[in-house]
Parts: structure tokens; C-alpha cells; sequence
């Protein structure tokens, strides 16, 4: 239906001419390079540009990391490129010293490393040295002698008794100072003879007592902290100013961004090249075209040279075309879905245009509150406007948009306006006329019409099979199979009907029910080799019908999703209300619980209401007709991280 | 008349409680697995957020089954009084979204987290990875719309 026409081409060229080609067809966007090299002449890519490409890549992320700007909350999902002209961004590289600036980088970063490590370092030795202040002796004569051990250390305050007994009966010619007691611990020096030194060393080891080694210093506790502050003090201004330095080196992160994506570049056109076949003087492109794309692949390669031979080829034998839709734009958006379960294959056809209509409509009744429907297409609009998005996410809130506005009318047809009734809204009168059902009160009749819209789209895509079995002269299937299960399903869904609404027709669907059912039992077996068989394939076969009942029995979920919106909506608007009263801060409050209840509501809302919805499409819809399977068509183009191209 | 009205109660609490706790634990199964991805790519938290929110819905299927039933007593705007044998009633009206959303959320959450492997390796195909735990939440949402048609059965 809308499968877009691909011709397999070789295009022959001159090997001088190669670069200006490459460079054309990467801007154009217009084929998908097949591999066509002989595979013993591979060119690898130069590892230096992997390299190259990791280091800037590195430097960038150092350098953003520094950057005081604080993303926006849609940033960090939607990372947005800079829009730049070719022309600008090879100014901007040209003379850049990447390698220096690289460099400079590296260093600044290691710099910065080495002083918070340093940093961090004098902070311990402080936090050990100030319980100790008061030892007015320098560090290095606090040690064992040849005689005496002394030992530093901290104990629970309230161990402490228990544990200068127990020490003093060991060690009988032993010394314990208290130097100063902090919340709950007591920090002491110990001294004992060196003859003791095995049993207490035990003792101590197996003790509550926790020793402490002072840094090595000639200086006493207090001038050591003393000279340690000097130098905090001065590893905190180098590291101000080293991150001065690396914030001015920030204003070459644009720079670096470029030469980036430039190198990209460079690396896509030198990795494309290993797919070229070659002679001496020539070298050899094979790949798909679109085939309306001829003529204008020809136009674009004379601007590079006239030296060349464009050929419409055969594909090999068990190569397949890839796959590239078309639609009208108003319906191109819903490819997105399409492609989610799988591009069609090439001979198949696009199911796009066939699930736009249920898919929108799920979508609304999902969502189906008035505001909501509102913001969500305002906030579609937006984000189109100000960021570039990529074709895909262009799609993707375009649906978004439209499934709001559908959602706008839902609510305004259901009467749910941010989770208020129309009997709660000024302007009551009109709006109650606008309402047709409210599915809180009468969820029964919404679950009907939910199952219904069910019903019309399985039998659609019954009738999409039928007709592509048609369209493959396959009548009998065609008659016998999707037409009597259509015939069936409509006439058991015509008793269920009529027999809930006590309808005198009854009989008649039952009838009609009576003889599908017969039918299907007497086709339904007929590839069946022997009669038994066929009977009993035939009987079997009726049980699908219990398929059929569970895909139906699916759509439910568009009642249930459509009324937790609204329930949810209701209960944050009776909750704000709660709290309204609140002395003070009441108004403040309940303005918080409206604005953080219903985004969150409206985000769950949205991402429910397309994922269900899609659903249905790809499992209950698709699962009637659809194979897909097909690659889709990547054109050969230029891919960057951080730039688009004007 | 009030043990009718507590067995209503018990049916909220169960309700809530139970799809409550079934989506905590699949958002903590989903998260342990999106918080390793994310170590070695942060990039990727937009992408992983939405599959960690994914078991999140029964919870608020549950909220929205217990809700239903208060509305449906009064509860909450002076509590009608109501039969024991009414209250029982909702009580049972209530375990459907209670317990098939407890269940399908630890599960859903199991699912999410292949998921998000599946984002890890191959993040073009995000799409095909939120339909996945998608499949396993559609019993949640039955066992929501069994609740709230049987509530909306009861007469009081």
C-alpha cells in the first residue's frame, strides 16, 4: 500500500573522486551502502581516531561536569544538539588546537584530582591530631624507647574504668593519661615497659582500645595543626584557581564538541569505505535506492563528477529489499507504532494508515479528561518548536498533540475536566449538555461500548486478511475461513445483543449462530486427510472462538484506563480540599498537592493511555493479518552527538 | 450496623495494600536493575525511568478499587450506615485488584527489569522493551475493572 519502490544499484566511479562521492551521498541521505568489498583488502579504521574520538569525548564530559548551568528536567531526557552551518563549524575547527587544548584538559583534571585527594588527606590527620593538642611534646619523641612503649589511641568512655584495671594487673608498671574526652569517647596515651610489651600488645589488640598514629612531624600537636592549616588554606586557593583555569578552559568545550563530531564524521566515511568494492583506478558502490531517488541520485553525483556509472542491478538471490514507508504527512506519525512491532516486509503492504483511526481514538478514550488532552497538545507543540527533535520523537509527539485533542473532546463528552464533574464547574448547564455518559456512574454502558469498539476492530482485521487473501487468489480460504469466522463472530456477537436486550430477534441470531458454528465445523478440517480427522479438527477448531472472546474481553482496559484518570483527578481535587483548611500555609498547600498531583497524574495518565493503546494494535489488531519482518531502509548519512547540521 | 461499614474498610485497606506493595516491589526489582545500567551509562535515566515506572500502575489501580469503595459507602462525606453482609460483599469486591495487582507487580517489575537490559544493550529498541512488561500489566487492569464492576453491583 505504501511501501516505497527500492532498486538495487552499483555505481562505479573513480577512485580520485571518491572522497567528494562519499561526502555527497552522506549528505543526501539517499542510499543504504550494501557490503560489496571482495573481503581480503579491508581497510580498518585508523585506531588513532578511536582514541582521539574517546579523549575528546572524555575532556567534554570533564568539562560539562564543571559547567555550573544546570540542565532543564526536559534536557535531561531530550539531550538537545546544536544547530550549527557546515560552514561555521569547520571555522570553528580550523586552527583549533585540539591537541593542546586536549592536553591542558588532562592536566587540569589530574591537578584537580591530586588536590581534593590531598584535601581530603590533611582533613584525617587534623580530625586525628585535635584530641591531642594538649600534648605539649613534639610528635616524633612520642615513641618507644628502648625501655617504654608509648601508644596513642581512643576507648568508650564509659570501657574506660574497666580497662586501666585490667592494664594496671597486667602490666603493673604502666601509665594511662587521659588527654581529652570528646561526646563518648576518651582518648588516651598508654605507656608501659618494654618487657610487657608481648602480654599487653595482646591485651590491647583484643581490647576495646582503638590505636591512633599521629602524622610524622617534629612539631608539637598544636604548631603541627597550626602548619596543617596553612596548607589546607592553600590547597583550597590552588584549587579554586585550578578550577578557574578549567572553567575558562570551559569556553572550549563548544570547540571540542565540533571537532568531535567532525572526527565522527571522518570515522562514518573511512568505515563506509571498507564496503567498497575496488579496482585499481575504480572503486565499486552497491546499495538500495529508493526508485523515485534515481534520477536525483544521478543530478546529485554530476555536482562531484561526470566520471561515473550509475547501474540498476539484479539483488542477489536471497537478498531482500529494505523497507521505507510513505504516507501522507497528516498520517506518516503513525508509522511510529508500525514500526514498533516490525517494518513490514517488502512485498507486504503498510499497516499504517489502517490502525491510525482506533489507535487515536484508544488513545483519547484512555486518557479522556478535558485539561489533561489540552496540556499534553500544548506541551507536544512546545517541545517541537524549541527543540530539534529527530524525525522519530517528531512523530512521536505529533501523535501525542493529536491523541490530546482527541482526549480534550473525550473529556469533554464523558465530563471530566482535571478530575471535576460538570456539576462541579461553573457554567454547569452547558456543560452537563455536552456530556453524554459519565462513565463513574455507568460504568457498565462504557465497558459495552469499550468491548464494542473491540468487536469492530477484530472483525476489521479479519476483513483485512480476507482481503489480502483475496488480493492472492486465494478464494477459498478467503470463503471459507475469515468469511465464515466473520459471519460466525458476528452472528454469536447478534445473540449476545439481542439476547441482553430480550430482543424477539434472539432466535433468529441463534439460528444464524447455529449454522456458522455447523459450517466452520464442516470446513474447518477439510486439509485433514481422513474423514475422522476432519471431524475432529472441525470440532477443534470451533475453540477459537475462545481467542476471540479474550481479544475482546481485552478493549476493557479503555474503560478502566479512561476512569482511573478521572478517579485520580477526582481524588488529588478532594484531597487539596482537605488540606485547604490548614491554618497558614492552607492555600499553599493545596495549591503543592494540585500542580505535583495532577503532572504526575497526567504523565502515568499518558504513558498508560499510548502503551495500552498501542497494544491493542500490535497484539489484538496486528495479530489478525500482520507478519512484518522487513529491515528497515537506513540510508547511508551523518550521525553526531552533540551538532546538527543547518 | 458498624461491622458492616469496617468490613467496607477492610475491603479498602486490602485493596490498597496489597497492589501497593505488589508495585513497591516491582519498582524496587526494576530500579535494582536500571541503577546497575546506569552506572555504566546515566545517560540513559530518561529511558529507564519511564520502564521503573511501569510496575507503578497497580498501585494506583489499587487506590483507585479502595477509592471506589469508599465513595461507594459515603466514607468520606459522613459515612452511610450499611449491613454487615453488604460490607462483606464489597470486602470481596476488593481482593481482584488487591491481589492479582500484588502479583502482577512483583512480576511486571521481573519483566521490566529484562527490559531494561534490553535498553542497555540495544537502545533503539525502547519501544519493543515498554510493551514487554506492558503485556503482564493488562491482568492488573482486569482485575481492577472486576472490582469496580462488582462494587458497582452492591446495592446498599
Amino acid at each position: 500500500m505504501s511501501i516505497v519502490a527500492m532498486q538495487k544499484v552499483q555505481l562505479v566511479a573513480l577512485a580520485e573522486d571518491q572522497a567528494e562521492i562519499i561526502k555527497l551521498l552522506q549528505e543526501s541521505e539517499i542510499i543504504e551502502i550494501t557490503d560489496s568489498s571482495s573481503g581480503d583488502n579491508k581497510l580498518t579504521t585508523a585506531a588513532s581516531v578511536e582514541t582521539q574520538l574517546a579523549e575528546i569525548k572524555s575532556a567534554v564530559d570533564f568539562l560539562t561536569s564543571l559547567e555550573s548551568v544546570k540542565k532543564s528536567f526536559i534536557e535531561s531526557f531530550l539531550p538537545a544538539k546544536e544547530e550549527i552551518g557546515e560552514a561555521e563549524l569547520m571555522a570553528a575547527c580550523h586552527g583549533f588546537e585540539c591537541q593542546a587544548t586536549l592536553k591542558k584538559c588532562e592536566d587540569i583534571e589530574d591537578h584537580l584530582n591530586n588536590l581534593k585527594n590531598l584535601k581530603t588527606q590533611i582533613q584525617g590527620e587534623k580530625d586525628r591530631l585535635i584530641p591531642f593538642e594538649k600534648l605539649n611534646v613534639p610528635i616524633n619523641l612520642i615513641a618507644p624507647s628502648l625501655k617504654t612503649v608509648i601508644i596513642l589511641g581512643k576507648i568508650k568512655t564509659k570501657q574506660l574504668a574497666g580497662f586501666s584495671e585490667q592494664l594496671a594487673k597486667l602490666s603493673p608498671a604502666s601509665d594511662i593519661q587521659a588527654v581529652s574526652q570528646a561526646k563518648e569517647e576518651t582518648y588516651l596515651v598508654i605507656a608501659y615497659l618494654a618487657k610487657d610489651k608481648t602480654k599487653s600488645q595482646d591485651f590491647l589488640s583484643q581490647s576495646a582500645f582503638e590505636a591512633i598514629a599521629l602524622p610524622e612531624s617534629v612539631r608539637t600537636p598544636k604548631q603541627e595543626l597550626a602548619h596543617l592549616k596553612n596548607v589546607l588554606k592553600k590547597t583550597e586557593t590552588d584549587l579554586a584557581e585550578t578550577m578557574k583555569s578549567a572553567k575558562e578552559l570551559g569556553r572550549q568545550l563548544n570547540k571540542l564538541k565540533y571537532m568531535y563530531d567532525l572526527l565522527l564524521e571522518e570515522k562514518q566515511q573511512s568505515d563506509i569505505r571498507q564496503k567498497f568494492g575496488a579496482t585499481s583506478r575504480t572503486f565499486i558502490i552497491e546499495g538500495w535506492i529508493k526508485k523515485a531517488d534515481l534520477t536525483k541520485t544521478k543530478n546529485q553525483l554530476t555536482k562531484a563528477t561526470s566520471a561515473f556509472l550509475l547501474l540498476e542491478i539484479e539483488p542477489n538471490e536471497n537478498e531482500k529489499p529494505p523497507v521505507a514507508l510513505t504516507n501522507p504527512k497528516a498520517l506518516a506519525p503513525f508509522e511510529v507504532i508500525t514500526q514498533l512491532y516490525g517494518s513490514p516486509s517488502y512485498n507486504e503492504f503498510d499497516p499504517s494508515i489502517l490502525l491510525s483511526f482506533f489507535f487515536i481514538f484508544f488513545f483519547g478514550l484512555c486518557l479522556g479528561d478535558f485539561v489533561y488532552g489540552l496540556v499534553l497538545t500544548v506541551f507536544s507543540l512546545y517541545l517541537m518548536k524549541r527543540y530539534k527533535l529527530p524525525v522519530g520523537g517528531q512523530k512521536l509527539f505529533t501523535l501525542l498533540a493529536v491523541g490530546g485533542l482527541v482526549a480534550a473532546v473525550v473529556g469533554v463528552l464523558t465530563g471530566s475536566y482535571l478530575g471535576f464533574t460538570p456539576a462541579e464547574l461553573p457554567a454547569t448547564a452547558l456543560l452537563s449538555s455536552l456530556q453524554i455518559i459519565d462513565p463513574v456512574k455507568d460504568p457498565l454502558t462504557m465497558l459495552a461500548f469499550s468491548l464494542a469498539l473491540g468487536v469492530v476492530q477484530i472483525l476489521f482485521g479479519l476483513f483485512i486478511h480476507l482481503a489480502l487473501l483475496v488480493k492472492s487468489k486465494n478464494y477459498v480460504s478467503a470463503i471459507l475461513d475469515d468469511g465464515l469466522w466473520i459471519f460466525w463472530l458476528s452472528s454469536l456477537v447478534f445473540l449476545a445483543v439481542a439476547s441482553a436486550l430480550s430482543s424477539p430477534l434472539a432466535g433468529l441470531a441463534g439460528k444464524l449462530s447455529l449454522f456458522g458454528g455447523i459450517a466452520l465445523f464442516l470446513t474447518q478440517g477439510r486439509s485433514e486427510p481422513t474423514l475422522l480427522k476432519k471431524g475432529i479438527s472441525g470440532l477443534l477448531s470451533l475453540y477459537k472462538v475462545s481467542g476471540y472472546l479474550g481479544d475482546t474481553l481485552s478493549y476493557s482496559r479503555l474503560l478502566a484506563l479512561g476512569m482511573s484518570t478521572t478517579i485520580i483527578g477526582a481524588v488529588i481535587n478532594i484531597l487539596a480540599n482537605m488540606v485547604k483548611g490548614t491554618p497558614g500555609i492552607g492555600v499553599a498547600l493545596m495549591v503543592l498537592i494540585l500542580i505535583i498531583g495532577h503532572l504526575f497524574n497526567l504523565i502515568l495518565g499518558v504513558l498508560g493511555a499510548f502503551i495500552h493503546s498501542v497494544r491493542l494494535q500490535l497484539v489484538e489488531f496486528f495479530g489478525k493479518f500482520y507478519e512484518g519482518g522487513g529491515q528497515q531502509f537506513r540510508p547511508f548519512k551523518r550521525m553526531a552527538e552533540y551538532t546538527v547540521l543547518k | 450496623m458498624e461491622i458492616g461499614l469496617a468490613l467496607a474498610l477492610g475491603g479498602v485497606a486490602i485493596a490498597v495494600l496489597f497492589a501497593g506493595m505488589g508495585s513497591a516491589w516491582g519498582i524496587a526489582i526494576a530500579g535494582e536493575a536500571a541503577a546497575g545500567v546506569l552506572t555504566e551509562d546515566p545517560e540513559k535515566f530518561g529511558k529507564l525511568l519511564v520502564m521503573m515506572a511501569l510496575p507503578g500502575t497497580q498501585g494506583f489501580y489499587g487506590f483507585l478499587g479502595g477509592f471506589y469503595i469508599m465513595m461507594k459507602v459515603g466514607f468520606l462525606t459522613g459515612a452511610t450506615s450499611i449491613g454487615p453482609m453488604t460490607g462483606l460483599q464489597l470486602l470481596f469486591a476488593a481482593l481482584p485488584v488487591g491481589i492479582v495487582g500484588c502479583i502482577s507487580g512483583i512480576f511486571q517489575g521481573k519483566a521490566a527489569a529484562a527490559s531494561i537490559y534490553l535498553i542497555a544493550k540495544r537502545p533503539d529498541e525502547t519501544g519493543k522493551a515498554i510493551i514487554i512488561p506492558a503485556m503482564v500489566e493488562t491482568y492488573a487492569v482486569l482485575g481492577l475493572l472486576a472490582t469496580i464492576l462488582m462494587v458497582t453491583g452492591v446495592k446498599i
